[in-house]
This record gives C-alpha cells, sequence and structure tokens, in this order.
C-alpha cells in the first residue's frame, strides 16, 4: 500500500480527527481526537488527557485507526496506527503540554485537564482516502461564501498568507493585505497606519472602505484608540455597539474618553465611519519596535465578534481587563468596587437607571449615553411554587418588606454592591418580571441568540 | 437487554450530528468510518447508520464477518457526545427513501460546521449516496463528551 503523507494543515486540529480502537473483548469504540501530532514519516502523537477507554484499550490491543481531515478542502486521510509508548517527559511531552495547558487556561480549566501522556503511535499505512467526496467544481482557497466562527480565522489566516506571500511590493502588499482582510474576514473598513518616529505620529499609507479621504490622515500615538493601541502596543476591539441594545454610542464615546481624556482633541483627523458600531486596532509589532497599526472598523454590531465567548464568570473578566487582553467589559458590580476603589479599574457607568450606593460619582448609562431610558440590571426576588396557598405568599410578602426596610438589612445589601429596595406590590414585581422576560427576550430573538449561554 | 433511547436523545440522534463507526475484523484490528446519516428505529432500540458506499468496504467486511459495533455521536457546536455500543441486526443498501432523510442530515450537519467556518460547499461534496444501512441494536450507551466524564455508562433512559 502506497504511503500518503497528509498536509500539514491536517495537523492543526481544525476538524477533529477520529480514531477506532478495540478491547480485548473485541468490541470496538470511535471517538474523537482534539490534536494529532506528527513526528516523523512513520510515527504520530496523540495526546492523552484523561485516561479514557482509547487508551485502555490500545494498551491492550496496540491497534488504532484514524482518520484525519484536511481543514481546507475536507479531503480525508486514513492511517492504521500500532501503539508504541506513552511519554511522560521530554522535549515532544512539554511541547504537547503546553499546547494543552494554553487551551486549558483559556477555557478557565487549568488544572481540570492537562497532558498526562503523549502517545506514541507507529504508522502502518496511510492512505487518502477515495470516494470521501464526490467531486465537485469547487476552486480551493476561494472565498465563496462569508466565513464565521473560530474555524474560518484560520482558514481566513491561511487565504491571507497565501495571497501575501507572492507580493514583491510594499503598496501591493498592503492594498492585496487589506483587501484579502475584506473577502476573508468580511472587514470593509480598514487601514494601515505607519509609524514616524521622529514626531511620534502615525501616518496612513492605505486605507479601504473610506474613499480617497483615508490616505494621508494621521493620528498622534497616544490619542485616540488607535493612538492608544500605538502606545500601548495591545489590541484593543470594542464592540457590541448594537444602537437597538444602546450600549454602543456610550462605550465608544466614554472608551475614547477613558483613554486619554486631558489630550483628547476635540477633532483628530481620523478617517473614522461616522457610524461606526465596531472598532479594532492591532499593533504592528517588529521585535520591540512598532511599526505601525492596522484599523479596523464596522458598521455591523460586533462586527469583529462573529464568535461570541462569553465568559465564564467576572473573575475571569477581571482578570483579562486588567491584563490590557479587552478594553472594557461589564462587571458585577460587588467583585470590581474593591479593584475601582484601589484604582486599577476605571469605572465608566453602571448600567442601573440609578446610581450604586458605593459608586456614588459614577453615572448610569442612562445619563450619559443620551439613552434615557436604559436600564440593564440583574434582581433578585424571592419566588414560591405557583401553588402555594394565598395567605402564606401574603405573609412572606409582608415579613420580606418589613425586612428590606431595616437599615441593617440595607447596609448589608448595598456593600455587596447592590441596590436595596422597597419590595414592591406582588403585582408590580409580576408586571416588571414580565416586561424584564419581554425586553431581553425580545433582543435574545432580535440577535438570534437563542439557545446560546 | 437493549437500551431504550430517551425521546431527547432520539433527537439528538437525528440533529445532523457528526457520526462515527468503529468496527473491528476477526483479529481485532479496529477500522474507523464516518456515518453519513442515522435514524431511530420504531422501538428506540436499535438505529440505523448509513455508511458511504464507496468507502464502506472494510467496515462491511468487519460487520459481516462480527457484527461489533460502536456508533458516536457528536454536535459539533458544544461537543456533546454519546457512544452507543451494540450488535448489527442487518445490513443492505440504503432505499431512496432512506436518501431524502440522509439529504436532511446532511444539511443539518453542514449547518453544524458552517457555523465553524466551513463553507457549506465543501460540506455539500461529502459522499452521502449511495450508502449501506447499518442497524444495530443498542447495548450500551456511554457518555462520551470531552472531560473526566467521557467514558462514563449513560444511565438514564435505561429500558427493560
Amino acid at each position: 500500500m502506497m504511503r500518503v503523507k497528509p498536509p500539514a494543515r491536517c495537523y492543526q486540529g481544525v476538524i477533529p480527527a477520529v480514531i477506532a480502537t478495540c478491547a480485548a473483548d473485541g468490541t470496538p469504540n470511535a471517538t474523537y481526537l482534539s490534536h494529532v501530532f506528527a513526528l516523523d514519516d512513520n510515527h504520530v502523537a496523540l495526546s492523552c488527557q484523561f485516561f479514557n477507554k482509547t487508551k485502555q484499550n490500545v494498551l491492550e490491543n496496540p491497534y488504532a485507526s484514524l482518520e484525519m481531515y484536511d481543514p481546507v478542502t475536507f479531503e480525508a486521510y486514513h492511517m492504521e496506527l500500532r501503539y508504541v509508548r506513552a511519554e511522560t517527559s521530554g522535549p515532544l511531552f512539554d511541547s504537547m503540554a503546553l499546547r494543552i495547558e494554553a487551551i486549558a487556561s483559556h477555557t478557565g480549566m487549568s488544572g481540570v485537564f492537562k497532558l498526562l501522556s503523549s502517545d506514541i503511535y507507529e504508522v502502518l499505512s496511510a492512505v487518502k482516502l477515495d470516494g470521501f467526496l464526490v467531486p465537485a467544481s469547487i476552486e480551493i482557497g476561494s472565498v465563496a461564501e462569508p466565513l464565521v466562527g473560530p474555524r474560518s480565522e484560520l482558514r481566513g489566516l491561511q487565504i491571507v498568507s497565501q495571497r501575501l506571500c507572492r507580493i514583491g511590493r510594499l503598496d501591493e502588499l498592503l492594498s492585496t493585505l487589506l483587501q484579502t482582510l475584506e473577502e476573508a474576514f468580511g472587514f470593509e473598513h480598514s487601514m494601515v497606519l505607519l509609524t514616524d518616529e521622529r514626531d511620534q505620529r502615525l501616518y496612513t499609507v492605505a486605507s479601504r472602505g473610506y474613499g480617497e479621504q483615508g490616505i494621508g490622515s494621521e493620528v498622534k500615538i497616544g490619542e485616540g484608540l488607535i493612538g492608544i493601541v500605538a502606545a500601548q502596543r495591545k489590541l484593543i476591539r470594542v464592540s457590541g455597539m448594537e444602537e437597538e441594545l444602546r450600549y454602543g454610542r456610550a462605550i465608544r464615546a466614554t472608551v475614547n474618553q477613558s483613554a486619554s481624556r486631558r489630550e483628547l482633541r476635540p477633532e483628530i483627523a481620523l478617517p473614522g465611519l461616522p457610524d461606526a458600531q465596531s472598532h479594532m486596532a492591532l499593533p504592528l509589532v517588529s521585535g520591540v519596535r512598532l511599526l505601525g497599526v492596522l484599523a479596523v472598523e464596522s458598521k455591523k454590531r460586533l462586527g469583529f465578534d462573529a464568535t461570541h465567548v462569553p465568559y465564564r464568570s467576572t473573575p475571569q473578566s477581571v482578570t483579562d481587563l486588567m491584563g490590557g487582553h479587552i478594553a472594557a467589559s461589564f462587571l458585577e458590580a460587588g467583585l470590581s468596587i474593591p479593584l475601582i476603589k484601589e484604582g486599577k479599574l476605571r469605572a465608566l457607568a453602571v448600567s442601573s437607571a440609578q446610581r450604586l450606593p458605593l459608586l456614588p460619582d459614577v453615572p448610569p448609562f442612562a445619563e450619559v449615553s443620551g439613552a434615557s431610558d436604559y436600564e440593564g440590571v440583574s434582581w433578585h426576588m424571592l419566588l414560591v411554587p405557583s401553588k402555594t396557598p394565598q395567605p402564606i405568599i401574603d405573609r412572606l410578602h409582608a415579613e420580606m418588606k418589613h425586612i428590606m426596610q431595616d437599615p441593617a438589612m440595607r447596609e448589608q445589601i448595598a456593600a455587596l454592591g447592590l441596590i436595596p429596595y422597597d419590595s414592591p406590590s406582588i403585582e408590580d414585581m409580576r408586571s416588571y418580571i414580565q416586561s424584564e422576560r419581554l425586553k431581553w427576550g425580545g433582543m435574545v430573538k432580535q440577535l438570534g441568540l437563542e439557545g446560546s449561554q | 437487554m437493549a437500551v431504550r433511547l430517551s425521546e431527547e436523545l432520539v433527537e439528538f440522534i437525528e440533529s445532523g450530528v457528526s457520526m462515527l463507526v468503529g468496527t473491528r475484523d476477526a483479529a481485532l484490528r479496529p477500522q474507523i468510518q464516518r456515518a453519513v446519516g442515522a435514524i431511530v428505529g420504531a422501538d428506540r432500540e436499535s438505529v440505523t447508520a448509513y455508511l458511504a458506499k464507496a468507502i464502506a468496504g472494510k467496515s462491511v467486511a468487519n460487520l459481516e464477518d462480527n457484527g461489533c459495533i460502536a456508533l458516536t455521536l457528536s454536535r459539533p457546536y458544544d461537543h456533546r457526545s454519546l457512544q452507543l455500543k451494540g450488535k448489527l441486526l442487518g445490513m443492505r443498501d440504503a432505499t431512496e427513501i432512506e436518501r431524502v432523510s440522509q439529504e436532511r442530515w446532511h444539511a443539518g450537519f453542514a449547518e453544524h460546521l458552517y457555523i465553524f467556518g466551513m463553507p457549506r460547499s465543501v460540506i455539500r461534496q461529502l459522499a452521502v449516496f449511495p450508502s449501506i444501512a447499518v442497524t444495530l441494536r443498542i447495548d450500551d450507551m456511554f457518555v462520551q463528551t470531552p472531560g473526566p466524564g467521557a467514558g462514563r455508562r449513560f444511565e438514564a433512559g435505561r429500558g427493560s
């Protein structure tokens, strides 16, 4: 059987590889693999994160059947393998462990999963699986459909590098870059600014989606979103500026203010879209030297956030915010107030309609954003099963009302970063729940977020 | 004792999820293959999975030899996965009517992967028909969602 070498991109884990093994009693097992590592022409390594059935089986019966896929063409490659040994130290183990730890930490699961061993398999045969796909007229590398989601980013990146590596001139490089970013990622409005180190400025050398006005505009390093990105050399993305949500303008205004309020001049010669809903700017850095900034804007809400990655908890988003990985975040008041007081975070606005007792200087969004009816809060209510007899409900309500008026209770609640509230009537609470359901339910529907977290 | 699937699992299995079939030969050499569609039997104790005929040779030979089969189902966006283990009840060419349900699976599968950036046009190239309909009796069911719980026996929905 002729040995075929799957293209390197098959090993990137974009499409999970699949494997079958067989227990000593003859029961087959089929499962997905997160990563297959190519060692040499005759060996591959699989990561063992849990002592699972696959591992158990190959210890009993070393044979395995593996299939992996080309993430661009979806062609399948089939390998017959034989388990050789497990490594628990050494360079292979270390590099696999690092990769797994990065994934674990990114998903908030450091320590929950880690590499137990690098399992090495001999490749007995490798073939391209003819007949897996029905040939159709598809141009490889073309961008026929809009790409969405995290896997598309790898594909997009691949397309960008494929196109750029053939170019020899700077102007062509820049225009091709911006054109390809639009085709591969949908970045319709983009520009590249290069640094002039002498006068601490960035000059636009290429732009797309702004007409002629984009060329020639300049930004002072340290000023505005792009200037800050240049100064800090960190990517900033501000999105979620959905007009209907009314978050947009407020965040944009306040982020710009927070960036360098004092130095901010009324008008910066920035070829920005007047109605941009999302911004992203990333520093172009070579070694320690700043070469420039690539900036993109979008009129779309979540323009650069097609991949919705919600944080599992406030502590994680606080860490990322303080680490400069994200520019702004909605945070639970209780946890962030101490950090705000210490000056580690800066509060721009509160999402409640009224000020928080512990942050009397921070204005509500409704006040500063021009969306006077804006309110996005979590609330706490005491609920009982619907069949609870009325006298019990009335008694509970009266008691809670009484408790909620107790100054000690109010103080405790305020200390948690919450707003103490006089219990409204049962009817009022019912209609409040109803109005919240209409408000958020409608928004979830409108944004197509049903079923997401 | 066969395992009976809950309504919820039936829905999961038929929702366009990714599917793998594991078999083995007389010498216990395993074989992996993707399945291209599956429907649950009316008794909910059996499942018919479809294997694209062009690449099913080894799996079919293995099933003819010993009938041992594992069917793993996984939903791409959250990796929720389930593995059914059982014995072959029957194997035949899929009919034109079954082709319709396979095409429904194919469309659903393409949507699942489209979310991750695989263009529909690429997924559409997957060979789906002609296919072999492989019916298995579910003897056991395991949680396969990645994590420490992977491999745990799925207890809920166990029938008599």
